[in-house]
């Protein structure tokens, strides 16, 4: 029988500007336990207030099925505290509120109808056990703001900006820089038109190619999803997926928002080759994927006390050669589009639908008109097939959604010319 | 009860039990069960309120909250007076009932082949809300749910259940993702054109909370996130009718008060396709909430949302044309300009699979293309709707 103690601490923080206004202010505490167990190759699983005698034995109660399920039970020692460059507890809150006001000032602007700047802190704290001797503790703090202006044009349009990451104040002092390019972008927007609709050259930029590395592909290697027999990756290891030459990385290693030491498995973190060089190397993995599919644990993340699942961490397109005049001179035309609202991917098809922020068309390889509610599908492997890789990688920051639990998460890449369905009038 | 040192103070508790069996290719694969619970303090000084939440409500926590309410601009006057609430069935199903083994048959239910994941729920919620107003209101609320996601021969579906009682079959929900995974796996493209189109109750609510709902919050009509200011008073949806409403017996939303202590009451929103009037929680209402201000859990800040939203219409007829299933990406819509562009999933003409199909538009005008009603009622999410039927809706490959 197998056993895993898990003790999750956490604090929140949450300020926010409305028009000027601080509104809604959060402060929140959370402490909870999860016990489970494998016996018969079965899971019991609990979440509760329970003593470690009554939480495994009511763990061990609810695991009287028999199953197929195996884990790694590597054990991991350690203990990880992450510093922050500045402390988030060393700031007054009337400094931090007064961050936002100057934030917010600079995002007036003409046009400009509605404004919003939140600030968040948080600390978590995770101690794990398990019966094979492992013991670790982690405490990473995040940190940062999120940016949105509202304008009035030829239609009523949004464009926001989040800036996070883990560490401390640092992070959220960044976001005054952008600010102004916020309500700028918005109003510009507000006065744009709906991009023409069908099969087209997409440079998408890095925050775009990012969401869409995550969302339509790195799903798809998760390995409970070839469990469940549901990516369109599964017997695909040691296959080309990929146009030669393109890499994609899962690292909870860098210091972006989707960062751990260990997994809420106990297990070491570290960097994952997913594609090299177009071919498909490794899934995710957690402690039971890495058993009974193949490959390395340490990608099992749980959002509070809910059962960890295979998750991703910071996960980026490795960059490639080509400027950002060669990608516009290479799609002619097209569209170049900028920022994720959001995605949602099929991992069982590749099929994939999300929504930029923004966007300029391209005609004889120059920027022309900018284009607003620009939509981008299509299928994933199709897709990368036929990529050409800009030269420089950034990150966004964003929270996943997958089975009910939200985790932060970082999507990086450089700006990458594909071919893809826009969707518009 | 501990001295707090404001002009006003709410707590919110909740607490909340839960089994559930998880199913990994058609295997029952986990037991797992939940207790967790939680309080929140919003406290009102000067005309400002803060919001702490925790396990418990500890004296640090309290002097937190007074201190972030002192410079907070969040105004807010007084918490709810207490009133005779309505009496709303909500309770109906008891978790004891669901031990280990019972849990296990109704997963057992679910190892269906075709079955890639799958997970069965039965839960209970107790809200309680006391205030220095003199509210001090508990309710106990029950909800069983089932999610089944399928993959036949490549092709994939889900379908879900949710409900304040057991009354439904999950192996008839497992049923109906794998015939939908079926007719996927054989789909294939089809031209660009305009169809008569009908949406299920998923797709309906997927589109509708996404693209509508938000529209109606008074906090998005006030700050000019809502084109609803222009349009109030005025036709502007055809002949539909919208109505919010929390008090019917085991509705998914139903309750007899919100998570801010505001009695909850059935709001017509929108009558014939002329819209009524919004929603609100308690800080954006002026003075009328509508029992609309709901937490997501203990620690999240009340945010206006609909309960149960009813649509309806005159006429009633079978389904036609295109049927949508489900959307990819639905929560890409912009509820500020109503704005659409999305994704088909399991979308199929005369039983056959569509790949690859976009459809997109305004919401606004989409709801005036209503050519009728489907039959047979059901809620999923926050809507409760039957098939509806559009017609001259553009569908892109």
């Amino acid at each position: 029988m197998y056993y895993e103690i898990r003790e999750v601490e956490s604090y929140t923080l949450q300020l926010s500007l409305e028009n000027g206004k601080f509104e809604k202010p959060r402060l929140s505490r959370f402490s909870g336990k999860s016990f489970r167990v494998l016996k018969n190759g079965f899971w019991g699983y609990v979440a509760g207030d329970y003593s470690v005698k009554e939480g495994l034995e009511r763990a061990e109660r609810l695991a009287i099925h028999e199953g197929n399920s195996e884990i790694d039970d590597c054990p991991f020692n350690g203990k990880v505290v992450f510093r922050a460059e500045k402390d988030f507890e060393d700031v007054d809150l009337e400094e931090k509120v007064q961050l936002l006001r100057d934030v917010d000032e600079r995002l007036k602007r003409e046009g400009v109808v509605s404004r919003r700047v939140v600030y968040i802190e948080s600390l978590k704290r995770v101690r794990i056990e398990n019966s094979s001797g492992g013991e670790v503790f982690c405490q990473v703090p995040r940190c940062g703001a999120v940016l949105q202006a509202f304008a009035k044009g030829k239609s009523l349009q949004f464009y926001s900006e989040r800036h996070m990451k883990a560490g401390g104040y640092e992070i959220a002092l960044s976001a005054l820089n952008s600010a102004e390019k916020v309500s700028e972008i918005a109003v510009r927007l507000s006065n744009a038109d709906p991009p023409p609709s069908g099969r087209m050259n997409v440079i998408m930029n890095p925050s775009l190619t990012g969401v869409f590395i995550h969302e339509a592909f790195g799903h798809a290697a998760e390995a409970d999803h070839v469990l469940q027999n549901s990516s369109v990756l599964k017997d695909r290891i040691g296959s080309t997926v990929a146009e030669e030459g393109v890499n994609v990385v899962d690292d909870p290693a860098l210091p972006e928002f989707g960062y751990f030491p260990f997994d809420d498995e106990g297990y070491r973190a570290e960097k994952k080759m997913i594609i090299e060089n177009g071919v498909l190397k490794s899934f995710l993995n957690s402690r039971e994927t890495a058993k009974r599919v193949g490959g390395v644990a340490g990608n099992g993340r749980a959002d509070g006390i809910e059962i960890p699942i295979v998750r991703m961490s910071n996960t980026y397109i490795e960059a490639g050669d080509h400027s950002f005049d060669e990608l516009l001179e290479e799609a002619k035309n097209g569209v170049v589009l900028y920022g994720s609202r959001g995605g949602e991917t099929n991992p069982a098809t590749g099929y994939f639908h999300f929504n930029a922020q923004y966007g300029y068309l391209i005609e004889h390889g120059g920027i022309k008109d900018m284009i607003r509610d620009v939509s981008l599908s299509g299928n994933t492997l199709e897709i990368l097939k036929e990529i050409r890789l800009g030269r420089d990688v950034s990150f966004s920051p964003g929270f996943c959604g997958k089975a009910g639990q939200l985790v932060p998460v970082s999507d990086g890449g450089p700006f990458a010319l594909v071919r893809a369905f826009v969707g518009g009038k | 009860m501990m001295h707090i040192n404001a002009d006003g103070w709410e707590i919110y508790e909740e607490s909340v039990r839960s089994r559930y069996v998880s199913i990994e290719n058609g295997k029952i694969k986990m037991i797992g069960e939940k207790k967790d619970s939680g309080k929140a303090l919003r406290v009102i000084k000067n005309g400002r309120t803060a919001m702490v939440s925790g396990k418990t409500i500890s004296h640090d926590l309290i002097d937190r909250a007074i201190k972030i309410a002192r410079i907070s601009e969040e105004r807010l006057q007084e918490f709810p007076e207490r009133k005779r609430l309505k009496d709303v069935k909500v309770y109906g199903i008891k978790l004891d009932d669901f031990d280990e083994n019972a849990i296990g048959d109704a997963g057992e239910r679910l190892e269906i082949e075709g079955v890639s994941s799958a997970y069965f729920y039965v839960e209970e919620i107790v809200r309680r809300i006391e205030n220095s107003n003199g509210v001090d209101y508990e309710e106990r609320e029950s909800c069983a749910g089932v999610f089944v996601e399928a993959v036949v021969d490549g092709g994939n579906a889900y379908e879900y259940q949710e409900s304040r009682r057991f009354d439904f079959e999950p192996e008839k929900i497992a049923e109906r993702a794998i015939e939908l995974a079926r007719i996927d796996s054989r789909a294939e493209k089809i031209d660009t054109g305009k169809y008569s189109v009908t949406l299920s109750p998923i797709a309906v609510d997927q589109l509708l909370t996404f693209s509508l709902y938000p529209a109606f919050y008074t906090e998005n009509i006030k700050k000019g996130r809502s084109l609803l200011s222009e349009f109030m008073g005025k036709s502007v949806l055809g002949d539909l009718t919208i109505t919010d409403d929390p008090e019917i017996d085991y509705g998914i939303n139903s309750c007899s008060f919100d998570d801010e202590g505001v009695r909850a009451e059935k709001k017509i929103l929108v009558e014939k396709g002329v819209i009524k009037g919004g929603i609100s929680d308690l800080i954006h209402a002026d003075g009328f909430p509508t029992g609309n201000g709901f937490r997501e859990d203990y620690s999240s800040y009340p945010a206006t949302s609909p309960t149960n939203m009813v649509l309806d219409f005159p006429e009633r007829g079978d389904a036609e044309g295109m049927y949508i299933h489900a959307f990819i990406g639905a929560h890409t819509a912009n509820y500020v300009s109503g704005d659409f562009s999305l994704e088909l999933m399991n979308a199929s003409v005369d039983g056959k699979g569509i790949k690859g199909a976009m459809i997109y538009g305004n919401i606004y005008e989409f709801l005036r293309k209503i050519s009728h009603f489907g039959r047979d009622v059901r809620q999923t999410g926050n809507t409760i709707t039957p098939e509806i039927v559009f017609e001259d809706i553009e569908i892109k490959i």
